[in-house]
């Protein structure tokens, strides 16, 4: 296999925010290139990786989502002193934010700290209290004037991690949500560049779904497919959370069923793992699955969803953590389930 | 500029009843646009030709500013003929306790006020009512109906010659600068104007014209919360110090390049601007950004103080320098090429 | 009979099968053309190629109920609701799950073994498990499956005064009322959608909108009553016995006007008693419908329901009835030319 932990390590390494996603996008197009017959990029900042099917006729039509955002930090306010307040794109944690080292993306990339106020200072009734991202401040230890010379109000931050092997093919960094999905879905179209597959399919990494899953949205609308598939992270096994809630690391992607999903789509998905013998586990939803598969379902006329996804643990936090074989898994999955579509299964969708 | 929003500003057009000021802006922009209509959720169209000579290849660009304003309407009539209420937008019933509003169909005059054991802090909306001064239900009804909508009832005030009080400078200002703008442009390409309704109730307005429309590029013109008064929130902004080009709302981050190339004319044109970034405050740009296959939105706000009460301040300063990087920046060249 | 035909049928958001499979049967004779879509609404034509107006009623086919998310080591089932369910209702109801609709009741500990501080707590959803019958896992895993959908297992009966309870008049009660419409002749082109996911949040409805691009959508929905007890009339929302409820104002939708008067028109004119949805909160498929594409002219008609998202739920028969009749009314004057916007 050409794409694996390197690449993902390389995606997780470099910095995609919602609606600024330039980043992870230029390492992705480079990647993909040798992969897809076409590439491009639309106005909300979503890549669409096209690879044509074989055959004469109307081909079906397959979107695969994995959003390519991350969470990140936008300065707010410059105050006195020269230190940074801070907004949020996506749903940080604030909790998880105090000592860590951030880059801020002004005129030229700078080091900070997010402050914290030591123990010896810090009352024992303040310590019950954790603190609200608005009282959370970056200090990049210079000058206040230097700081207004190279920041300004609006420019963007994330937290500086390196991604770190840990013990059992586990991965752990910023950003696993969603580039292992990205990853999965590279994967899944190098696998693809060996299977026989009659569909065209369109593999979007999708712009700004941490704020609104609105670049799966508009970009589903362009393509108008007859089934798109989501894939997202979902909440790995931990002490302390219902089990039904979450799934174990490594068993395999998560096939989910519910509401927002395709139930002859869900199925299908099932046997072709069954079929190709892919590890795989159960999800469950009563409603929104927090994906991309909530709004592809219902745009223009509606279109057949389904949701795959890797478990990580310690969502939206700078050490999410995933095992390498569930994103491997999850890619084959989705080749396969491509490559064993026929036209007569893709119209019976929406035959009830 | 003045004359024109103070006739706008004291015009009542909540959410869902804003015919009275699309009336208005109508009469206004009749003259100067070279088509204007309205459709089935009442949002009103102004479209500018693009100049003679223009390729038929040609862009369009949406502006857009919505029309109305937070509000009640009427749910129940009690037997007394008093008025039971809901909101209409982000209103605290709190603030509401003593407000003169008036009604848009019948343009009758009510006095907001609490229940006798409400306690003056933990006010809420079912107990709420609005005095009419009649003496029973029958004599409210022929007055007013249930669905009638109400928004407050107050003149735009001048505080300084240059600073305005107003209960719906949001976004009646915003208005003024887009009538303006129809007035003045004379672009190469395809200006569609929208006086947008409903946004205060979650900009479902702009959400059926963004589609009908579909255009290659938006600007959204609002008002944006300030962080210059005592004790306010952690915001960037203050009264008087330029128009604000939006980075960051509660529903979108801009693109970076579309707000680079805003600073950019803004330099450029020597206008006064600050960088916007308010994580709770809700604009149209959200919704229209997301019609059909995306559009490529950018925003620009009056900062202003007071939001959603009678008295929202405003400094023309800042509407005037709205006015003028609107205008470079539809007449930059690289506007559809950035 | 159709309303208790209705509402006994399974069919929780996501999982409307029976629902779809019983309208089916029931429309087949009634129309034109009879599809599916994506999603799964049910989507029944008369006249698609007619002249004039092109009218979309819409009821949904979905009701709330649960979902299997887990078994116990001795055999009872965790569970987690599907649309907007109050646990505090939940305690010690009979339920049907699955694809078997097999029995399980919802236990609670009894009374006697509750601490007197307990007594006066809700019983919390985690609290709350369903008993089928199975003493292990193992047992348990053979007769239903983790997924299952779940509904409650009332009876559709009449009593009282013209009343009628159920489990899911919101919106089986729509249903029956669209079914009884399409029975009538027309020449209009007329749509009648039976649509899915209402209760997960408006889900089925704009696809449907989008696909069948309307002129004029009505929506037809088991609203909230709540005219019991000491309720003032601005809590009570609708009035049972009091005539169809228009929509004014609700979470989602502010409510056209001029279609709000035009049908008021045709009550006043055919003598038929009508009310106003006298509350804010909630919303219905009009919300999405309205606003799709380049807009849509859109009412809300409700059958006031008492107990709506509880396992006996309560409509006046008169209610049923009269919406029928205005909506028979509100049909036969936009053949004869009348629109709300004229």
């Amino acid at each position: 296999m050409l794409y694996d932990q390197a690449l993902l390590r390389r995606l997780t390494e470099v910095t995609g925010g919602s609606g600024d996603e330039g980043g992870a996008r230029q390492v992705l197009i480079e990647v993909a290139q040798s992969l897809a017959d076409e590439i491009s990029v639309d106005h909300l900042g979503s890549v669409t990786m096209r690879k044509n099917g074989e055959g004469l006729g109307r081909h079906p039509r397959v979107m695969l989502s994995a959003h390519l955002d991350e969470i990140t930090l936008m300065v707010k306010k410059i105050d006195s002193g020269g230190f940074l307040r801070l907004a949020q794109v996506g749903g940080f944690d604030p909790r998880t934010l105090p000592g860590q080292e951030v880059t801020v993306f002004g005129r030229e990339p700078l080091l900070g700290v997010i402050a914290s106020k030591p123990p010896h200072l810090s009352t024992p009734e303040e310590r019950k209290h954790s603190q609200p991202l608005d009282e959370l401040y970056v200090d990049l230890g210079l000058a206040e004037d230097r700081v207004r010379a190279l920041v300004r109000v609006g420019d963007r931050l994330t937290v500086r991690r390196n991604t770190i092997d840990l013990a059992g093919g586990r991965m752990s960094g910023k950003a696993m949500d969603n580039r292992a999905s990205v990853t999965a879905l590279v994967i899944c179209l190098e696998e693809l560049c060996r299977l026989r597959f009659g569909a065209d399919v369109y593999a979007v990494a999708s712009a700004q779904e941490e704020i609104g899953a609105i670049g799966a949205m508009t970009a589903a609308f362009r393509i108008k497919p007859d089934l798109a598939i989501a894939i997202d992270v979902c909440h790995g096994e931990m002490p302390g959370v219902e089990k039904d809630r979450v799934v174990p690391l490594g068993k395999g992607p998560v096939v989910t069923l519910g509401p927002r999903i395709h139930p002859s789509l869900y199925r299908r998905l099932l046997d072709t793992a069954k079929r190709h013998r892919l590890p795989y586990q159960l999800g469950l939803s009563q409603g929104a699955t927090g994906t991309d598969a909530d709004t592809l379902q219902v745009v223009a006329m509606g279109i057949p969803t389904a949701l795959v996804s890797i478990p990580l643990r310690y969502m939206h936090t700078s050490v999410e953590t995933i095992v390498f074989s569930d994103v491997q898994n999850a890619g084959l999955l989705l080749a396969h389930l491509i490559a064993d579509l026929n036209s007569e299964f893709v119209e019976g969708l929406t035959c009830y | 500029m003045k004359d024109l929003i103070k006739s706008l500003a004291g015009v009542s057009a909540p959410a869902g009843a804003e015919q009275e000021v699309i009336r208005a802006i109508r009469a206004r922009v009749e003259g100067v646009a070279d088509e204007v209509y309205t459709d089935t959720l009442g949002n009103l169209y102004a479209i500018k030709k693009p100049a003679a000579g223009a390729s038929s290849s040609v862009k369009t660009v949406l502006v857009a500013a919505h029309a109305d304003e937070p509000g009640v309407t009427v749910v129940d009539i009690d037997d007394e003929g008093f008025l039971r209420i809901a909101p209409l937008g982000h209103l605290a019933a709190a603030d509401l306790v003593g407000r003169r509003v008036r009604f848009v169909r019948s343009k009758i005059l009510g006095v907001i006020y609490a229940e006798g054991d409400a306690k003056r802090n933990a006010v809420d909306f079912s107990q709420l009512f609005v005095d009419i001064a009649v003496s029973d239900q029958e004599e409210a009804r022929k007055l007013v109906q249930i669905g009638d909508a109400a928004a407050f009832a107050y003149e735009m005030q001048e505080v300084t010659p240059r600073v305005l009080l107003g209960h719906a400078l949001d976004n009646r200002v915003a208005c003024a600068v887009a009538i303006n703008l129809l007035a003045s442009a004379n672009v190469p390409f395809q200006l569609v104007v929208v006086f947008s309704v409903q946004q205060q109730v979650g900009s479902r307005g702009i959400q059926v014209a963004g589609y009908r429309i579909n255009p290659d590029l938006a600007m959204v013109l609002d008002a944006t919360p300030t962080g210059d008064t005592p004790k306010a929130k952690r915001l960037n902004l203050t009264m008087g110090s330029g128009v604000a080009i939006k980075a960051l709302d509660a529903g979108m981050a801009v693109a970076p390049a579309l707000v680079q190339h805003l600073i950019e004319v803004a330099e450029k044109a020597q206008i006064p601007y600050q960088i916007d970034v308010s994580p709770e405050a809700h604009t149209d740009a959200a919704n229209l950004q997301i019609a059909r296959s995306g559009i490529p939105t950018c925003g620009l706000s009056v900062p202003t103080r007071y939001l959603d009460t009678p008295s929202q301040m405003m400094h023309m300063d800042d509407v005037d320098a709205m006015g003028k990087l609107l205008q470079a920046w539809m007449a930059s060249e690289r506007l559809f090429d950035v | 009979m159709l309303l208790k035909a209705l509402t006994e049928a399974f069919g929780p958001s996501g999982f409307e099968d029976e629902v779809r499979h019983l309208l089916r049967e029931e429309v087949i004779p009634l129309a034109d053309r009879v599809s599916t879509d994506a999603l799964g609404s049910l989507i029944v034509e008369k006249n698609p190629d007619a002249e004039g107006s092109r009218v979309l009623f819409a009821a949904h086919m979905d009701e709330v109920g649960l979902m299997v998310v887990g078994i116990e080591d001795n055999g009872l089932l965790r569970f987690r609701p599907l649309g907007g369910v109050d646990p505090r209702i939940l305690v010690a109801k009979p339920v049907r799950i699955g694809a078997e609709r097999r029995y399980g009741v919802i236990g609670a500990k009894a009374i006697h073994l509750q601490q007197p501080e307990e007594r006066t707590k809700p019983f919390e959803m985690q609290q709350l498990l369903i008993d089928i019958g199975a003493n292990t896992r193992e047992e348990a895993e053979r007769l239903v499956e983790i997924g299952d959908p779940v509904v409650f297992a009332t009876e559709y009966e009449e009593f009282g005064d013209r009343r009628a309870k159920a489990k899911s008049f919101d919106d089986r009660v729509g249903c029956a009322v669209l079914v009884e419409l399409l029975k009538q002749p027309t020449t209009l082109p007329l749509t009648v959608a039976f649509t899915v996911q209402e209760e997960t949040g408006l889900r089925g409805a704009g696809p449907v909108a989008y696909r069948t691009k309307p002129d004029l959508a009505m929506v037809v929905e088991g609203t909230v009553c709540f005219d019991v007890g000491e309720a003032k009339s601005h809590e009570q929302s609708t009035a049972q016995g009091a005539g169809p409820a228009l929509s004014v104002v609700d979470g989602k939708t502010i409510a056209n006007t001029k279609f709000r008067e035009f049908i008021k028109s045709v009550a006043d004119e055919e003598a038929i008693p009508w009310q106003y949805r006298r509350t804010v909160g909630g919303a219905n498929d009009a919300g999405v419908i309205h606003l799709s594409e380049m807009g849509i002219l859109t009412a809300a008609v409700s059958i006031p329901t008492r107990y709506i998202h509880a396992p006996a739920q309560v409509i006046h028969l008169d209610d049923y009835h009269n919406t029928i009749r205005l909506l028979s009314a509100v049909i036969e004057r936009i053949e004869k030319g009348g629109h709300p916007i004229s």
